[in-house]
């Protein structure tokens, strides 16, 4: 029964996925076509000049970061239900490793959101850190046609995820032979267990009760127009937007929690003048984190395959002799094989 | 949806909306007196919000939507949360939404809707608290799941309606040492969550310590009210999920006028109790530096996960 | 003593023995760490108290009465006199493996002491064997600060910690070991401590401090 919950969870994740990841890709896609960089570090300040494509990547990244009202907050929501009432089942070992994934759950979906608070804050809003984002301009219509398509999904699953929920739920039934684990029209009702989730009554909610913090303060207090006014700057002269936090400086505290795992290399040099040691001419700062995982993991594995390559063009060196050669060994290896198991 | 639900939920918003702001200055005028101050009164916090209310409205050059429309999200998450929680009675407006991780990640999206804001700027101040609040926002999150895996657990469902209603049946589970641990656990993400001490400091204005601060501190006006006032139902709910899941002695259980009254009253007692406990515990700490706040943040994720153990094994 | 109230007493006690490993752990001064050891002490008596009451031993009793004053107050003090000796800019620990890290290190322990002590739990499901897991983990987590702690002192902490936690596992599965082996046992810990504290202040002669990674001289 849990297990085809957890199966619909994964299948909810992989069609939010479907969804949502697109929509980002195709935000990103705009993004590169109209600034012709990648690096976060050197966007910003892009949401006067692409409003359609930060509105894109916005709803992408709400849907990407498990939070409500969005695609990936149903789908964690069922899964973290699966895993909490799988405790009960007999057995030491789900007893050690159900808490353990809820707590790698929930901080992936904890990483996730300040990932996305870094991707759209830094990528789309305050204002642009390098000349190819301060002359963007948006995206043309087919773009933004391919966006709104992947938008609309994005929307109508996290606002109805009942209408695939179901469907999923059967084949996950299928697959484990159990029942139908997920039933409700506009409510998620779980067959089982006293857990029920209202994606469309938590949007109805929200607006109501932003409805009802916009209007009340306009009745009760008279209106007045928006003065612009001058961000503060410690009253030391106009902002620069180097002195912007970038997206590296955004993870910084993250990535120096997390030290012991990502071991970036950092080593800063300080370059005196000639006529005193104590006056400081330059400190240049270098910081990389290397991807241990690509390191580790990738690069043996990688370096593994490339030394089969190798020694397998050995075998091959263009003699047709060599090779009617190989058949033939083949074939008398293979005699001697049967042979022997007889 | 019950009668009952739909009238404590509306005495809820009444309650968390007017009562927040005493909360916050009942803290304030608890920390004066303790450190020899007279204090300037439980309504000052009140005053303030009518002050800035009657000013005119700001926007800061370069801004976009986002700055603006953050106060209002903090606001609205707060108030679905404060209606829909089983506060004042044991039964819930809109039951389908008072499910604890529901609440939990309503409580977040307010949050991460103000270091957007934050970040929207593009000052240094404004980026800087984006990005502390939300590597703690990160690292509370396993703590606050696997704490609430724990209260789900002797009850069989993760429905904030059916954790209250099961505890007022059966108060022994409340000494339970899963309970307590995960109580603990608990008060350290609520004291993390909603900013105070010893994780941020609510009255600093020195940025090398400044988190929340540091995120609004363009805010000016209505907007700066809208925030103020948006932080305090925050403290508040989260006070109150707290005392709920633990102590939902006095909410009421079936509608009546009577027992109604009796379920707001002993959930304000409680709610302002556990504030002014927090305060003076206030009174006697330091600010953590922030990267020892990774440390208390792992110390309460572990007593959460020894409460589900205790939870699962005894 | 009711059933329900010897039961709560227990749990208390056992709860109180893991969190003061915790707090070992957590905290860095010195001072408060064998302030945290003296209350794990009292806990540990409690335990013996407890049962002593419940099975009406004099015996028991009596080696309830040692615990609390060797590990509540004999111990404490011999390592509060070698902390006074090492001045007051030794007060602090730094460990080999940060804080955060060796608090999940702790929920690791921990998780695997109750999956590994579950079977033998399972042989006599009791209010007091089911406190056994918590003795185990506070072995293991002994045993972790014996591993990662820089300096003597602080080891010899964790060594008393593995120490509590054998002693907590003999209350909880056989009721106390007889007053002769417990007695025997305390000895034998209270030595260990003395010659430790006169190894660490020779230490502190040589070497002018008592990091333990100092002794790779002698292998030299």
């Amino acid at each position: 029964m849990l297990a085809a919950l957890a199966l619909t969870a994964a299948l909810l994740h992989l069609v939010g996925h479907a969804a949502f990841k697109t929509l980002l890709f195709l935000a990103a896609g705009s993004v590169l076509h109209a600034t012709g960089t990648r690096d976060l570090d050197a966007l910003g300040g892009l949401r006067p000049a692409m409003p359609l494509t930060t509105a894109a990547f916005g709803l992408g990244a709400l849907a990407a970061s498990a939070l409500p009202p969005g695609t990936a907050f149903v789908s964690e929501w069922v899964l973290l239900q699966s895993l909490v009432h799988g405790l009960p089942a007999p057995g030491v070992a789900t007893s050690v490793v159900l808490p353990v994934a809820v707590a790698a759950v929930a901080l992936t979906a904890g990483l996730a959101v300040a990932t996305f608070v870094k991707a759209f804050g830094i990528g789309f809003l305050a204002r642009p850190r390098s000349d190819a984002a301060a002359t963007a301009r948006e995206s043309p219509p087919t773009m933004i046609a391919g966006m709104a398509l992947a938008g609309f999904a994005c929307v109508g699953l996290a606002v109805g995820p009942t209408l695939v929920l179901p469907a999923l739920g059967r084949v996950a039934a299928g697959l484990s032979r159990s029942e139908v684990p997920v039933t409700g029209a506009t409510t998620i009702e779980l067959t089982g267990i006293a857990a029920a989730l209202s994606p469309m009554g938590l949007v109805l909610a929200l607006t109501a009760a932003a409805v009802l913090v916009v209007g009340l303060p306009r009745m009760l207090l008279a209106h007045r127009t928006r003065r612009q006014a001058r961000l503060w700057d410690c009253g030391a002269g106009p902002l620069s937007s180097r002195m912007e936090y970038t997206a590296t400086s955004f993870a910084e505290p993250l990535a120096r929690v997390f030290d012991n795992v990502l071991q970036p290399v950092q080593d800063v040099d300080v370059t005196h003048h000639r006529e005193s040691r104590y006056l400081v001419q330059a400190v240049e700062y270098r910081r990389r984190v290397p991807d241990r995982v690509e390191r580790r993991l990738y690069g043996p594995v990688l370096a593994a395959a490339a030394a089969w390559g190798r020694a397998g063009r050995r075998l091959a060196d263009g003699s047709v002799h060599r090779y009617l050669g190989y058949g033939f060994a083949t074939l008398c290896a293979l005699l001697v094989l049967l042979v022997g198991i007889r | 949806m019950t009668g009952l639900g739909l009238w404590s939920g509306l005495l809820q918003a009444v309650l968390v909306v007017g009562g927040s702001p005493l909360l916050v200055g009942l803290m304030r005028q608890v920390r004066a007196r303790l450190q020899g101050r007279a204090g300037p009164g439980v309504l000052q916090p009140w005053r303030h919000l009518r002050k800035l209310g009657r000013r005119e409205p700001v926007a800061p050059r370069g801004t976009s939507e986002v700055f603006r429309a953050a106060p209002v999200l903090l606001v609205s998450t707060t108030l679905v949360v404060a209606v829909v929680a089983p506060f004042v009675s044991t039964s819930s407006a809109f039951g389908p939404v008072a499910d604890l991780f529901a609440v939990v990640a309503l409580l977040a999206l307010g949050a991460v809707g103000l270091a957007l804001a934050g970040i929207d700027t593009g000052t240094a101040f404004g980026g800087m608290g984006a990005s502390r609040a939300m590597t703690i926002l990160a690292l509370v999150e396993p703590t606050l799941l696997v704490a609430v895996f724990a209260l789900s657990v002797p009850v069989g469902s993760t429905s904030l309606t059916a954790i209250v209603g099961s505890t007022l049946h059966d108060p022994e589970r409340v000494i339970s040492p899963g309970s307590l641990l995960a109580g603990v656990a608990l008060l350290v993400v609520v004291v993390a969550e909603t900013g105070r001490l010893p994780v941020d400091n609510p009255s600093t204005h020195l940025e090398l310590t400044m988190v929340h601060e540091a995120t609004v501190l363009e805010y000016a006006g209505p907007d700066l009210a809208l925030v103020e006032l948006g932080t305090a139902m925050r403290l508040s709910v989260y006070l109150g999920l707290l005392v709920n899941l633990f102590v939902p002695w006095g909410a009421a259980t079936s509608p009546g006028v009577v027992a109604l009254l009796v379920g707001t009253a002993a959930f304000a007692t409680k709610v302002a109790l556990v504030g002014a406990a927090l305060a003076v515990a206030e009174v006697f700490l330091a600010k953590l530096r922030l990267f020892r706040v990774p440390e208390l943040l792992a110390g309460s994720f572990l007593l959460a996960l020894l409460a589900v153990t205790a939870a699962a094994f005894l | 003593m009711t059933d329900a109230l010897r039961i709560q007493l227990i749990d208390v006690a056992a709860g109180t023995l893991l969190l003061t490993a915790v707090l070992v752990l957590w905290r860095r001064e010195l001072s408060v760490i064998i302030r945290v050891y003296t209350v794990q002490g009292v806990a540990l008596a409690g335990i013996a108290a407890v049962l002593a009451v419940d099975e009406g031993s004099a015996e028991l009793g009596a080696v309830a009465l040692g615990v609390l004053v060797l590990r509540a107050g004999v111990l404490p003090a011999v390592l509060r006199r070698a902390l006074a000796g090492a001045g007051p800019e030794r007060r602090i620990t730094r460990p080999l493996v940060n804080v955060a890290a060796s608090l999940l290190a702790a929920a690791v322990l921990t998780l695997l002491a109750f999956a590994v002590s579950q079977p033998l739990v399972d042989l006599a499901p009791s209010a007091t064997t089911r406190a056994v897991p918590i003795g185990m983990a506070l072995v293991l987590i002994g045993f972790f600060v014996l591993v990662t702690r820089r300096r003597a002192l602080s080891q010899l902490i964790g060594f008393l910690l593995m120490d509590n936690g054998i002693t907590a596992v003999g209350f909880l599965t056989t009721a106390g070991v007889g007053l002769v082996v417990e007695a025997g046992v305390a000895l034998d810990v209270l030595l260990v401590v003395l010659v430790l504290q006169v190894l660490t202040s020779r230490m502190r002669d040589v070497f002018g401090r008592t990091d333990l990674d100092e002794l790779r001289e002698l292998h030299d």
